[in-house]
């Protein structure tokens, strides 16, 4: 409660005036923020944080975290220099990045080349129906081959097992529910129903291949080995990846080729493959990108803009042209771009179901009344007949990606109680207009290509009145006529600077800053460089209230333990698995609101004591395929003291020193136990006792367990402190 | 060290162990258990948390053994296909192919019928603990999601400002003399939800297994100790609370290894996160580790597009919906008495299926109410019909029946909050229009 309340400043004319004569303490520790349910602004103030601060602070909110040296390099580049240049990626070297993520062949590929190089479970499907020959390229024609033998088998199981339990024809609820199951569905195709965030297990349930014939050809050299198994016919296939353990599949993949190994991963079912490169590309991303503003920036729109993975079957394979084609060349660009490049996603189409909705009068609803006529199956017949508006998208542009919520109107909440930035808000009948000006713009080949297209058939004719202005017909056009019109509404602009004041500044920003943000947005024509620009040019984003008072939300805190451990990640699944157990999965927020950046949703008993488990498990190389090595990063410094080690850690890990609190906890475990037997006794985990975390990421872990750390007594504190209070805070 | 007072037993009286020690401290409270398990442990062995685990019994709900179980449907689930008022033609009319036809239904009442998918429900209906509300719903017109489940789960709706929770003020409102339980609230999921937020500690679990820190054995480890040291002491205020909440979440959980409750005979939780949730409620409940109010949630029901009708994506999750509820009454065996389960969604949807096979944003929606105690086999509140010029802004169904009455009556009757005006601000609840339903 000591922050902000006793300074108060207010602003008059312009002129910062400092009211109390009181000036605000520098906190030279950690702030005490008042209970994050008392929802106060932040107390604006004149006062700053210390010169030697501001690099550290630049770095906890424009990246995911200072890496050690990091700090270090901001000063002497300057704060505001550094700032800049992050504000310009492309002019930042990012190879190293680059290297990394060419283990994922499939990410960089055009989205329908990606998509016929490995299809989806529903293209499969259609191609059985309707008898489509598979590909002649052979690679292709054995990754559909197998698919497909695979969809046979466990239909011909399916059947049988229905044969053998007759008149239970209920079918069974879905898994997860997320996977929308298309009653189409008679059988599960590999990837079908199956999180693609998991990775694959095989299982021995049959043993239908020798051993030693599997063993064989594992022993094969790399190309010799994926030339055998793509020749294999596709019973064989099936039969020999069935036959393989965990082990053995991992042996099967090692020396391959990126394009070897992922073609290798296809075969038990792309959408899993696809989902798992999109998480695991997005989180190296997060960790090693030198471009951090640009990641920090990603991740922000990508929220905002939400989509789901799990929507359905098709969405992992939308996902990688949304994050690098629709996102990120526009997140520090001009806002109506970035809307309108989300608008014509086929991500966002799918998601909020855009693609499906027609016009009440187009031609296409008419002409599906035609065909109704025709239609056998009733419920076809009927659903041809029905054909129509879908409002979810463009409520959801309104409330959640441009004005606001605040901005609603209703019954409850006429006009005159709105916020003057609103207007006159919008209204139901807002959303049906907005609706009927985007009918059309919707998915060419869904499940093929999947690329937008504007469909003038289905598109609603005549003008439409769309928050007090008329939109005059007028196809594609009307749609982007109305973006541009939410884009620039001031209502937008506070609304985008809010949200933007909250995961950068405070979870309770000063009204003042948000509003300077906000005229800046509305000058600049919604440049967003200008209004971060404004933002980091402000007192209050450098007042002391503010300093270390954000609590890192799951993948923040994830990213930033790992950059702050320099540690070596050679797989990132572990990773993004943690943050499932979290709560905060990527690409799995099921609601278009996306993840809160407020304090209040990540500060819990379960969520602590999953981010103390990460914080052992990780400084302990309990996290497989990410490799700490505190010895290296502490130097080589035999025989000093527990209490120095523990020093020189804090800056490493926190960049400045923790609480002595903290500090006499942590050293409390080792001051008389120097040696490195003892740490171990006191913090060497037993393989059979192993903490939950590590449990549950060994299980899928697709690397075998890791070296213990050789420093044991660095690693024990380094848990200590990434699992301490100071480090949940940014 | 700190984290050593937390096992030093402080306290003076005997207690089974379960906590109860009516006898010793000369309290009659109804509902307590003759303590024939008190042999089984000595006073000078007893922890400090069990201690405090009597004192949870001092409130009123714990005193009587009741247990409120607090279930949101996120995303507006369609309430007219899943109660379907199968005799209002318009309804036919309005849904040309996601309707459930009349020979589908499972009837209740010759008006109103479930969705054939919640057939594990129709006999708690039969026999008398499941109770329906229908076109019940909140007095505020929004059409968001976001705003419309912040408004039921503050309990104040159309008031934005309030910071706490519906059920964290429940709990407020009872008669409390002692340090309660640390599982006294508790939400299964990774967040503790608005419903739950306040001035009252609560605990999120995702997963009772893996509520351990560094180790999972049946003492907890040095780092766990270090840790709990560490946020013991620590000067940041939400931090530090959450710190001491946790660690002594772990210690009970340790003690009380809720794992060995495993469902009752012949009881089958889907096997989903929704299953696994109040599998675990069951789990803590008959741990006897103080619960008064858990709470859990369960998404999917946002069907704009393709919801389907007797199957389908509505189907497969009232399916899910239905024998989760049914399962964990069944597992509660002779304690389910004792517990009232409230469900509810932040509104109902268009009474009109849209031109993509799904329903939009609507008003009024259908809540379930089982119990013990409850008047089950009946479907209260005024039904307010269908004909379009019945319908709420000409497409949705009217709210006649304020959730706060129903969350009211739940609170009031089972956690004994008396003073609903703590509860629901302004909503004036009054006891004499309770719907009565228990």
């Amino acid at each position: 409660m000591r922050s902000g309340q006793s300074c108060a400043a207010i602003f008059l004319g312009g002129l910062r005036v400092l009211v109390s004569g009181v000036l605000c303490v520098l906190m030279m520790e950690q702030p005490m923020v008042a209970a994050v349910t008392a929802r106060k602004a932040v107390v604006p103030s004149v006062k700053q944080i210390h010169e030697e601060q501001r690099a550290l602070h630049a770095l906890n909110r424009f990246t995911f975290g200072p890496r050690p040296g990091d700090v270090a390099a901001v000063r002497e580049m300057g704060v505001k220099a550094w700032f800049e240049r992050q504000l310009n990626p492309q002019s930042i070297d990012d190879s190293a990045l680059e290297a990394r993520l060419e283990m994922f062949p499939a990410m960089q590929m055009e989205q329908a080349e990606m998509r016929q190089r490995y299809p989806s479970p529903a293209m499969l499907r259609q191609m059985i129906t309707k008898d489509v020959p598979l590909p002649a390229e052979p690679v292709e024609h054995a990754i559909y081959a197998d698919q497909i033998a695979f969809y046979k088998a466990a239909k011909a199981k399916k059947e049988a097992a229905q044969a053998a339990a007759k008149g239970d024809g209920d079918a069974a609820a879905a898994g997860d529910g997320s996977m929308a199951k298309n009653d189409e569905m008679k059988a599960a195709l590999p990837g079908d129903g199956v999180d693609p965030t998991t990775p694959a297990m095989a299982t021995h349930e049959e043993q239908f291949y020798s051993g030693l014939d599997a063993v064989k050809i594992i022993n094969l050299p790399p190309d010799q080995r994926m030339q055998r198994i793509l020749s294999m016919p596709p019973e064989e296939m099936v039969r020999f990846r069935k036959s393989l353990s965990k082990g053995e599949l991992l042996a099967a993949a090692e020396g391959l080729s990126p394009i070897q190994r992922e073609t290798l991963a296809a075969l038990q079912g792309s959408p899993r493959m696809i989902g798992a490169e999109v998480l695991e590309s997005r989180m190296l991303r997060d960790v090693y990108s030198e471009r951090q503003l640009e990641a920090v920036m990603t991740d922000f729109w990508l929220n905002h803009f939400n989509v789901y993975l799990k929507k359905n079957q098709n969405e992992p394979f939308l996902l990688p042209a949304y994050e690098r084609d629709t996102i990120r060349p526009h997140v520090l660009g001009k806002f109506e771009d970035l809307l309108a490049a989300t608008a014509k996603s086929p991500a966002m189409l799918m998601y909020l179901d855009n693609w499906q909705s027609i016009g009440p009068d187009s031609q296409a609803a008419r002409n599906g009344g035609k065909l109704a006529k025709f239609a056998q199956n009733p419920q076809v017949k009927q659903a041809l007949k029905d054909r129509g508006l879908n409002e979810n998208y463009a409520r959801e542009l309104m409330e959640l990606h441009t004005l606001g919520v605040q901005c609603e109107v209703s019954a409850d909440k006429p006009v005159s109680m709105l916020d003057k930035a609103c207007g006159r808000g919008y209204t139901q009948q807002d959303v049906t207009q907005v609706a009927e000006v985007l009918t059309g713009w919707t998915v060419d080949q869904p499940y093929r290509s999947g690329t937008y297209r504007f469909e003038e058939r289905r598109h609603e004719p005549g003008s439409k009145t769309v928050l007090g202005k008329k939109i005059s017909e007028n196809g594609e056009a009307e749609g982007m006529e109305v973006l541009h019109l939410l884009a620039t509404s001031p209502a937008t602009a506070q609304f985008i600077s809010a949200k933007l004041a909250v995961r950068f500044v405070s979870d309770t920003p000063p009204q003042a800053l948000v509003d300077r943000m906000a005229k800046a947005f509305v000058a600049s024509g919604g440049d967003i460089k200008t209004v971060l620009r404004t933002m980091f040019d402000a007192p209050e984003f450098w007042s002391p209230e503010v300093y270390r008072a954000k609590v890192k939300t799951p993948e923040e805190f994830v990213v930033s333990a790992v950059r702050a451990s320099g540690a070596e990640v050679t797989t990132a699944i572990p990773l993004f698995q943690a943050l499932d157990k979290l709560g905060m999965p990527l690409y799995g927020m099921q609601t278009p609101n996306g993840y809160s950046w407020m304090a209040e949703s990540w500060v819990n008993s379960g969520d602590l004591v999953n981010r103390l488990n990460f914080a052992v498990s990780l400084s302990n190389d309990r996290i497989v395929g990410v490799q700490t090595d505190w010895a290296r990063l502490l130097g080589d410094e035999s025989g000093e003291s527990a209490a120095m080690k523990e020093k020189r850690l804090e800056t490493v890990l926190l960049g400045q020193a923790v609480s002595d609190r903290t500090r006499e906890t942590v050293l409390a475990q080792f001051q008389d136990q120097t040696t490195q037997q003892q740490a171990e006794k006191s913090f060497g985990i037993r393989a059979n006792d192993a903490e939950p975390m590590a449990q549950v990421l060994n299980v899928s872990s697709p690397r075998q367990r890791a070296t213990p750390p050789l420093d044991r007594e660095a690693a024990g504190m380094a848990g200590l402190l990434l699992g301490s209070p100071e480090f949940q805070r940014r | 060290m700190a984290s050593m007072k937390g096992m030093t037993d402080q306290s003076d009286w005997g207690c089974d162990l379960r906590g109860r020690d009516a006898a010793k401290r000369g309290v009659t409270r109804r509902g307590f258990m003759k303590g024939g398990a008190l042999a089984l442990i000595g006073t000078s062995t007893i922890p400090a948390f069990l201690s405090r685990s009597v004192l949870a019994e001092v409130t009123t709900a714990a005193a009587n053994k009741k247990k409120l179980v607090v279930l949101f449907q996120r995303g507006a689930a369609d309430g007219l296909n899943v109660v379907v008022p199968y005799k209002e033609k318009n309804y036919y009319a309005m849904r040309p192919s996601i309707a459930i036809q009349e020979k589908d239904v499972l009837d209740l009442n010759g008006f109103f019928g479930l969705h054939p998918a919640m057939s594990a429900f129709k006999p708690l209906y039969e026999q008398g603990h499941l109770a329906i509300v229908h076109a019940a719903g909140s007095p505020d017109t929004t059409r968001s999601h976001f705003d419309a489940q912040d408004y039921m789960e503050s309990g104040t709706p159309g008031v934005k400002a309030t910071a706490d929770g519906w059920l964290n003020r429940a709990l407020q409102a009872e008669t409390v003399t002692g340090k309660p339980s640390a599982f006294r609230a508790v939400a299964l999921g990774t967040q503790v939800p608005r419903t739950l937020q306040g001035r009252l500690p609560a605990i999120a679990v995702n997963s009772l297994a893996d509520f351990s820190v560094a180790g999972k054995g049946s003492q907890t480890s040095p780092i766990s100790n270090a840790f709990q040291a560490m946020y013991d002491e620590s000067s940041d205020a939400v931090l530090h609370g959450t710190g001491q909440e946790t660690f002594e979440a772990v210690k009970m959980l340790k003690s009380a290894n809720p794992a060995q409750y495993q469902p009752a005979a012949g009881v089958v939780y889907p096997n989903t996160p929704f299953g696994n949730s109040l599998k675990q409620v069951a789990q803590l409940m008959k741990a006897n580790l103080g619960v008064e109010a858990a709470f859990s949630d369960i998404g999917g029901w946002d069907t704009h597009q393709n919801q389907g009708n007797v199957n389908g994506q509505l189907a497969n999750r009232l399916k899910e919906f239905s024998e989760t509820i049914a399962a964990f009454w069944k597992d509660m065996g002779d304690d389910a008495e004792n517990v009232t389960l409230v469900t509810m969604s932040e509104f109902g949807r268009t009474a009109r299926q849209n031109g993509t096979g799904g329903t939009d944003h609507g008003h009024a929606n259908v809540m379930f109410v089982l119990g013990g105690r409850v008047k089950g086999g009946k479907v209260y509140g005024k039904w307010p019909g269908l004909a379009n010029e019945q319908l709420n802004e000409g497409r949705d169904l009217t709210v006649t029946t304020d959730f706060r009455r129903v969350l009211g009556e739940a609170a009031y009757k089972t956690l004994g909050a008396k003073n609903l005006e703590l509860v629901f601000p302004g909503a004036h609840v009054n006891p004499n229009e309770f719907l009565n339903f228990s």
